[in-house]
């Protein structure tokens, strides 16, 4: 048994530590980010740095060694990819005779919570969990299969469940579970499962599709403060002229196909997150024997704060890519408004597009150039503008269709067979070249 | 944003289209994200007998300038400030003069946000639910109603990091009397503050909210609703200057 005691929730880039764990007999344990060797630790539990590079879904696997170097246990848990808020992972602490006797509930959510319960049962029957979150097993009966499930919930509300199956002619964990591929069809049919047949591959080797959805999308958006300004003005100035003219609600400006959802991300951080730095901005002393307070108090103008834009975008693209539907993200930019990232926008954008994430950037504000590493920007001058730009996301998103295939897939390890045309993985369209 | 501080921005500008004082609210984000009060008095640094600092709560700001503006308009309407009359060019910086010596500076009262664990940072961005596209909430309606509460100005610590780090003896807050204030100290603490060390502090309050501070408050909240009341609270900051040790 391996298992990770580090659960790697939030958007991870650079060197970060891992902490991993192993059943008692395995003499290191070495770390593989992507299939290459990263790290190894001595002994059966230790910490590892890892790099884990630019921003990039990733694949870690812990993989326990005995003392001849033979492959004891093997696990993995994908990086950078939607996971929900909360994960939990069901560790062995004890064996008798190679069966598991006590596992231990290691659980951790992305917000800051306390954990508030866990649940514990075996073939449907309940089990005690001890404070330190262990689940001692009761004897059972090894020739059979045994499926031990357990839920946990944080004072957030946000809950979790594992499921583990042993025993009989099991291995330690099973799995089964479907993976939602976006893809884009440039072809006029939808795909059915038996025309996509063996269009996507994941390694070279084909992958089984069960189902293929189509449907409203999810959007996510995102807008700093300046465009947020400008939109609300031209959505004002639209809706009275409308009134005056027409003497009705307007309800069909702006369309996008109904059952769509919407959600928007800010470049704010939480009030109660951001730490208060007495960081104030601070003019320069004018003599006002000389310049009255008359002209200083007009010109006084609201500073444009630093705003993480690009992290924004990529907070938003993993949301965008919990979705099973049709999806996007839209950032609406105001070219002179300062970003504070840690992230660079080629980065977030090639992040995006290995998740299968569309990524649209608009460009709102009467002056200055957007960075270039956004790719095509689209320019908003007018009311006229957005709507063409709101028509063509329309449209986007009725493109899209959802490949269910069987197993747990990356979508970013996910490519289209060579001789298929006519269909690509959403988003992949606007990769990104390396970024430097 | 809220539409009252979108409304803040467009008065701004307008005000200074209308005063002839462009150059500075057209330069770029960089330059406008820096120090406005240095611009007006461009030059070399001045000699500063005395310091007041200028705290405006960006909600402040529409009603502020909106007397302003009135005023100008006035003063154009009985001839006195006609454009281009070379006169009349300078007059707004002849308006509201304090001594000479008394320095003015501002401190906006908004810091940008830092994440205090990095590790945690995408959980901590501020997010909508979802909300479905359907007849009773078309797409326009949400991208106009959907906004994030805006976070409140830090005023008494500003007004604090003003007589501390920037030196001033007196404090002018500009605020609407309404609303919350985000700040870690209390407005009457620092004025305590500031008085024990020889200084004053002051609450402009613009619009029509009304003023409540506690009986126990050392605070005097001057009411700000036209010209004759910014006028006289101008006066007092010099007179306070006058009468100081």
């Amino acid at each position: 048994m391996v298992a990770f005691l580090t659960l790697l929730l939030a958007l991870t880039s650079g060197p970060h530590p891992v902490e991993v764990i192993a059943s008692g007999d395995a003499e290191r344990i070495v770390l593989l980010l992507d299939g290459e060797l990263v790290g190894e630790v001595a002994g059966a539990r230790g910490v590892a740095i890892i790099d884990f590079g630019p921003l990039a879904p990733h694949s870690l696997e812990a993989v326990a060694l005995d003392e001849a170097g033979e492959e004891i246990a093997r696990t993995r848990q994908r990086v950078n990819v939607p996971k929900g808020v909360a994960s939990v992972d069901l560790v062995v602490e004890r064996r008798r005779e190679g069966l598991p006797t006590v596992f231990r509930i290691v659980a951790e959510s992305v917000w800051p919570a306390e954990l508030t319960d866990r649940e514990a049962r075996l073939n449907g029957g309940e089990l005690p969990v001890s404070p330190e979150g262990r689940v001692h097993l009761p004897s059972y009966d090894p020739q059979a299969v045994q499926l031990l499930q357990v839920w946990v919930g944080f004072s957030s509300g946000v809950t979790a469940r594992a499921e583990v199956a042993f025993g009989g002619g099991f291995g330690e964990k099973v799995e089964t579970r479907l993976t939602a591929v976006p893809l884009v069809r440039t072809g006029r049919s939808a795909p059915s499962p038996q025309t996509l047949g063996a269009a996507l591959e994941e390694d070279g080797r084909p992958l089984t599709v069960a189902a293929v959805d189509a449907g409203p999308g999810d959007l996510v958006l995102v807008r700093d403060q300046q465009s947020q300004e400008v939109l609300g003005r031209w959505i004002q100035e639209t809706v009275q002229r409308y009134w005056r003219r027409r003497l009705r609600g307007p309800r069909d400006l702006l369309p996008l196909a109904a059952g769509t959802r919407v959600r928007f991300v800010w470049p704010l951080l939480t009030a109660n997150a951001a730490s208060a730095q007495d960081g104030f901005s601070m003019g320069e002393p004018v003599d006002a024997g000389e310049v009255g307070l008359f002209a200083t108090l007009a010109e006084l103008e609201r500073p444009v704060l630093p705003q993480p834009i690009t992290d924004s975008v990529a907070v938003a693209g993993l949301m965008a890519a919990e979705s099973e539907r049709p999806r996007g993200v839209v950032l609406l930019l105001d070219p002179t408004t300062p970003d504070s990232s840690e992230h660079s926008p080629c980065e977030v954008r090639s992040y995006l597009a290995r998740l299968g994430v569309p990524l649209l950037v608009w460009g709102t504000g009467d002056s200055g150039e957007v960075d270039s590493t956004w790719g095509v920007v689209r320019r908003l001058e007018s009311w006229g503008d957005l709507r063409a730009a709101v028509a063509d996301l329309d449209r986007s998103l009725a493109s899209q269709v959802t490949a269910w295939v069987e197993g747990d897939v990356g979508v970013e390890d996910v490519a289209i067979a060579s001789d298929v045309a006519g269909l690509e993985i959403a988003g992949t369209s606007d990769f990104a070249p390396p970024c430097r | 944003m809220s539409a009252m501080g979108r409304s803040s921005l467009l008065a701004g500008g307008c005000l200074a289209l209308l005063l002839g004082l462009s150059p500075m609210l057209l330069a770029s984000a960089d330059e406008r994200s820096g120090n406005q009060a240095g611009e007006v008095g461009a030059g070399p640094p001045p000699e500063c007998a005395s310091r007041v600092a200028l705290v405006p709560a960006p909600a402040a700001i529409e009603p502020l300038q909106a007397i302003l503006g009135k005023r100008l308009e006035r003063l154009r309407s009985t001839g006195r400030g006609n454009e281009g009359d070379a006169a009349a060019a300078s007059l707004p910086r002849l308006l509201l003069r304090l001594d000479d010596g008394q320095c003015t500076f501002v401190v906006w009262p908004e810091t940008a946000q830092v994440a205090p664990d990095p590790e945690l940072k995408n959980s901590l961005f501020v997010t909508s639910p979802w909300y479905a596209v359907e007849p009773g909430r078309p797409f326009f309606r949400l991208l106009a109603d959907i906004l994030p509460r805006p976070s409140a100005p830090r005023l008494a610590d500003a007004a604090f990091h003003a007589a501390e780090t920037g030196g001033a003896t007196t404090v002018v807050v500009l605020t609407t009397g309404s609303g919350t204030d985000g700040s870690h100290r209390d407005m009457d603490g620092v004025a305590r503050h500031l008085r024990s060390e020889g200084g004053t502090l002051h609450l402009w309050v613009f619009g029509k909210e009304p003023i409540s501070r506690t009986a126990e408050s050392e605070l005097k909240p001057r009411a700000i609703k036209d010209w004759v009341a910014l006028s006289d609270a101008v006066s007092e900051l010099k007179a306070n200057r006058e009468s100081a040790p």
